[in-house]
């Protein structure tokens, strides 16, 4: 897969050079050492396949994680340009679980080493060589190799999240030294080998390296840099900072004193933020967001200007709640608090003070029929329909998403006819509709699970703006919650933030989120120690953080033949 | 924005600032206040109160004679069928573009119309024909006599019930191609842009015997969403322009969901005019001796008129504008403002008796919106 991948992507004209006779230079460099380079740098085939079992050690960086590690390596100007293969959603988890099993295209590699290649020549143009590069070559048309071994030295350590190993340091040098004679620039011969590291799976997956565990003779355990890299995607959803690397060096991340200093550092970074975004747009299904329409004369708001606040919304509201403020998860069902954009306003029917900052921190009106996080734009239009509300789509991802419950999909013959038909004169409710439906017991089974939940919520269209009618009828928004009666959203949001199984899924789906796959059995009571430990710190998050990220579970190596030594991810 | 302003859209306090929605779409679909509430709205149009009656009625001689057609008028018959062919097409263009519409010192029809006021190439607009008219006694005469403030003048019937109206401006452009268009869904936008009212202390929004109104522009930075189709959307929140010029407090009352206003002196709202690839923000629109009319609406807009007496050269085409809009719109400014001149009814000049402001009439639609004052009264407020 990857090598005709690599033979594919590598062959391709590279960007214009000033002059002709340098850019034939150029693509015979393309086609000659990048390809050796490359191969030489892939794992052995069985590495790059998924593994079998579901504890995995290969883990593909998400395009967030790649973006914020060149971002963290090279600066935030460095443009990247391109797009991965999408993460598939397993059925009832996380898309970041997803990085364990997934394999790379060939198109998506090809977006790898379009992406390397302008990554890599930007470190080296005219605007950021000093900054980034850090040396100055003996001559600009020669190979300098003191020069490209500082670079290497100290960028390498960044890319791959650990030193390089000799041979990979004479590897990039030489790399960089043919590529400086082949196209007479030291910094064109820089960017060829650097564009090496950025496809090398070194980069582009978090690979797991072991090594013999001396607490316990004959076991393996995961070495400083892989857990320095586990901990930093984990929590701050990008590579290892220097100080993490260098903790590692130190093998302080052995040691359980020093794995805590370490954790607690993280979580106190304003970084952790956005590690706690990515979770919860993960969490929340949010990528059903991007593709999100809605019916312009039904819903003349929605408009582009909401589509992009709206997630936005729900995760500065959770961020501000659950990091900024440390308050109780369940709050976040029932707090008035959030944020505002002009646009959302009108969305919401509330006034909205503008300022420099677009945002303002915002309290909702006690009495106003909104509080927490399921009464946000963001769920209540992202589950509903085009052109109309849908108690069941609703109550299906309150029950998935924050329950971890499993709602099945319906059978494929139901007709939804009757359900589309919001103009009928008889049944001019959402609700009684759903009942004329769930008179098909074929359907009743799961409507019965997520309708009561979902007819609360009819005070909002399908767009989530305020009504009190539908059809020229008063809406009946009494449901219930597993036995809870409950009227309105409001009094929903109370009952969900009650309801024990919310503050278990959260912990259920961060263990998740750590190990990036899915739970196996074997995991499950470990996931529950950890909700135990969410419930006795008062359900803070960064307390659940803090305990998954130091539990010896999170840091073990996988027990399957996944892991790699060090030696064996070099060659 | 936090603070005590935490009433529901049903439930009203003194200090928020409100929607006409929140108050006025009421589960009946009535509207509805609660006491001393605050309505919002946001003007999305102002167009010139234009009556479309029969066209033959209205502009029996058909549309006022565009600067083009004012060029050829000036032409024997020989020389208009010389130029008028095709291998003399650049000549033509040049001749009409450019010593027609532009005087001997550069002054253009547009830019300064003043200038062309003796040049008979550039004639009067016939003007409005027929005797109907939208707009608002401003006079407080029957038959539009001379008085202190005004000049003698032909009154229209109004529509609406409204007797002896004073609209003279549509007069003057009312068979105006370019702004009358040739339906009512043509006509041309008017020459004011989206502003800001505020009803408060509203007891009852059908009979109120007094509330408080400010009329204001809004910061140029609140845009103004739109749906795709182009519609503004509403509910939105608008801060009020920090330009004090900008913001006009005034009293009015209720009379059966009509809000009327009278008798205000002075009002003034900023205009943007655009150029070419810029605005330009420092323009006002000035109305005196203001008269209003507007509904508050079961869907908790409001719909009415503004009336008042506009300085002649405060109407955005003769005012403002543009060295190019005689060459590309077509359009001979000096024409329109000779029309002023001759129709001009309001406040006659001392010295020489001409009046220097014309009646005039904008048919407004607002829309439910949040009106946010800088003056920290809706920092409390939300």
């Amino acid at each position: 897969m990857a090598g005709s991948s690599l033979r594919h992507g590598t062959a391709r004209t590279p960007p214009g050079r000033a002059s002709l006779a340098a850019g034939r230079r150029v693509r015979r460099l393309l086609r000659a050492v990048p390809i050796a380079i490359l191969m030489a740098m892939l794992p052995a085939p069985a590495a790059a396949q998924p593994a079998g079992d579901a504890a995995t050690a290969m883990r593909r960086l998400t395009e967030t994680q790649y973006r914020n590690a060149v971002a963290d390596i090279f600066g935030t100007d460095i443009q990247v340009a391109g797009r991965m293969d999408p993460l598939v959603r397993p059925p009832h988890g996380l898309q970041t679980s997803n990085v364990s099993t997934i394999a790379v295209s060939p198109a998506g590699f090809e977006q790898y080493a379009r992406m390397a290649r302008a990554i890599a020549a930007q470190v080296v143009d005219e605007d950021h060589r000093a900054l980034l590069v850090g040396c100055r070559p003996v001559a600009e048309d020669r190979a300098d190799d003191a020069c490209a071994r500082a670079f290497f030295e100290r960028v390498g350590r960044l890319l791959f999240r650990r030193p390089l190993a000799p041979p990979d340091f004479e590897r990039q040098i030489a790399a960089a030294r043919e590529g400086a004679r082949l196209s007479g620039s030291f910094h064109t011969g820089l960017a060829l080998s650097l564009e090496t590291m950025l496809v090398s799976p070194r980069f582009l997956f978090d690979v797991d390296v072991t090594e013999p565990d001396p607490a316990r003779p004959g076991q393996v355990r995961l070495d400083a840099w892989s857990k320095a890299a586990r901990l930093s995607f984990f929590l701050w959803d990008t590579t290892p900072d220097t100080l993490l690397l260098a903790a590692a060096a130190r093998g302080e991340l052995h040691d359980a004193e020093g794995l805590a200093r370490q954790v607690d550092r993280l979580l106190a970074s304003p970084r952790l933020e956005a590690s706690v975004r990515t979770f919860f747009a993960d969490m929340l299904g949010f990528e059903r967001i991007a593709d999100l329409a809605k019916d312009a004369v039904l819903y003349p708001q929605f408009v582009r200007e909401v589509k992009a606040d709206m997630p936005e919304q729900t995760l500065r509201t959770i961020v501000e709640l659950l990091v900024r403020e440390n308050r109780d998860y369940r709050e976040l069902f029932t707090s008035r608090t959030t944020f505002m954009t002009r646009a959302l306003g009108q969305v919401y029917g509330l006034p909205v003070r503008p300022g420099s900052d677009p945002w303002v921190r915002y309290e909702l009106p006690a009495d106003g029929g909104r509080a927490g996080l399921l009464t946000q734009v963001s769920f209540l239009a992202a589950f509903s329909h085009d052109g109309r509300s849908s108690p069941t789509l609703r109550g299906q991802a309150l029950r998935e998403l924050l329950l971890c419950q499993a709602v099945p999909d319906p059978p494929a013959d139901v007709d939804f006819s009757l359900l589309e038909d919001t103009e009928n004169v008889e049944l001019r409710t959402a609700r009684d509709r759903l009942a004329v439906h769930r008179s098909n017991p074929v359907c009743a089974g799961c409507h019965r699970i997520t309708d009561p939940i979902g007819l609360t919520l009819e005070n909002f269209d399908g767009v989530g703006a305020w009504r009190t009618t539908e059809n020229g009828a008063p809406i009946d928004v009494r449901g219930e919650l597993d036995g809870t009666e409950v009227s309105g959203p409001v009094a929903l949001g109370a009952a969900v933030s009650r309801h024990p199984a919310v503050p278990r899924c959260l912990a259920r789906r961060i263990a998740e989120y750590a190990l990036r796959r899915s739970l196996t059995p074997r995991d499950l009571s470990w996931a529950a120690e950890m909700a135990s430990r969410f419930a006795e710190e008062g359900y803070r998050l960064p307390a659940l953080l803090g305990a998954v990220a130091t539990s010896p579970a999170f840091l073990a190596a996988s027990p399957v033949n996944g892991n790699r030594t060090d030696e064996e991810v070099s060659r | 924005m936090t603070g005590n302003c935490t009433g529901s859209r049903w439930r009203l306090l003194p200090a928020c600032i409100l929607p006409a929605v929140l108050a006025g779409a009421a589960l009946d679909g009535g509207v509805h206040a609660r006491e001393g509430s605050t309505l919002g709205f946001l003007v999305v149009d102002s167009r010139l109160a234009m009556h479309y009656g029969p066209f033959e009625s209205d502009c029996p001689g058909g549309f006022e004679p565009t600067v083009e057609e004012n060029f050829l008028a000036t032409l024997g018959p020989d020389e208009r069928e010389r130029i008028l062919r095709p291998e003399n097409a650049e000549e033509y263009a040049n001749a009409w573009k450019g010593e027609f519409i532009n005087g001997p010192g550069g002054e253009n029809v547009c830019q300064n119309p003043k200038a062309f006021l003796d040049d008979p190439r550039h004639p009067p607009h016939r003007g409005v024909q027929s005797r109907v008219a939208y707009g608002l006694n401003l006079d407080g005469t029957p038959d539009g006599r001379a008085t202190p403030l005004t000049c003698e003048h032909p009154k229209f019937e109004g529509l609406d019930g409204e007797p002896a109206v004073d609209n003279q401006l549509y007069r003057a452009v009312g068979c105006y191609k370019s702004r009358r268009g040739t339906a009512e869904s043509e006509q041309a936008g008017g020459d004011l842009n989206p502003f800001l009212i505020e009803i408060r202390d509203l007891d009852d929004p059908r009979n109120d015997d007094r509330v408080e109104v400010g009329i204001y522009s809004l910061e140029i930075a609140d845009l103004i969403l739109r749906t795709p189709a182009g519609e503004p959307l509403p509910d939105q929140s608008f801060r009020v322009s920090s330009n004090p010029h900008w913001r006009n407090e005034v009293t009015g009352r209720l009379v059966d969901g009509e809000l009327l206003i009278d008798d205000v002196d002075r009002l003034y709202l900023r205009y943007r005019l655009f150029t070419w690839g810029a605005f330009a923000d420092a323009y006002s629109q000035e109305f005196r001796r203001v008269r209003l009319r507007l509904r508050l609406g079961p869907d908790g807009g409001l719909t009415g008129l503004l009336g008042g007496y506009r300085p002649l050269m405060n109407i955005s085409t003769v005012g403002y504008c543009c060295r190019a809009t005689a060459s590309t719109a077509n359009m001979d400014c000096a024409s329109e403002y000779k029309t002023f001149v001759l129709m001009a009814d309001g406040d006659p000049d001392p010295r020489t008796g001409q009046c220097t402001t014309i009646s005039a009439a904008h048919r407004l639609t607002g829309i439910p919106a949040f009106v946010i004052h800088d003056d920290g009264t809706e920092a409390d407020g939300r």
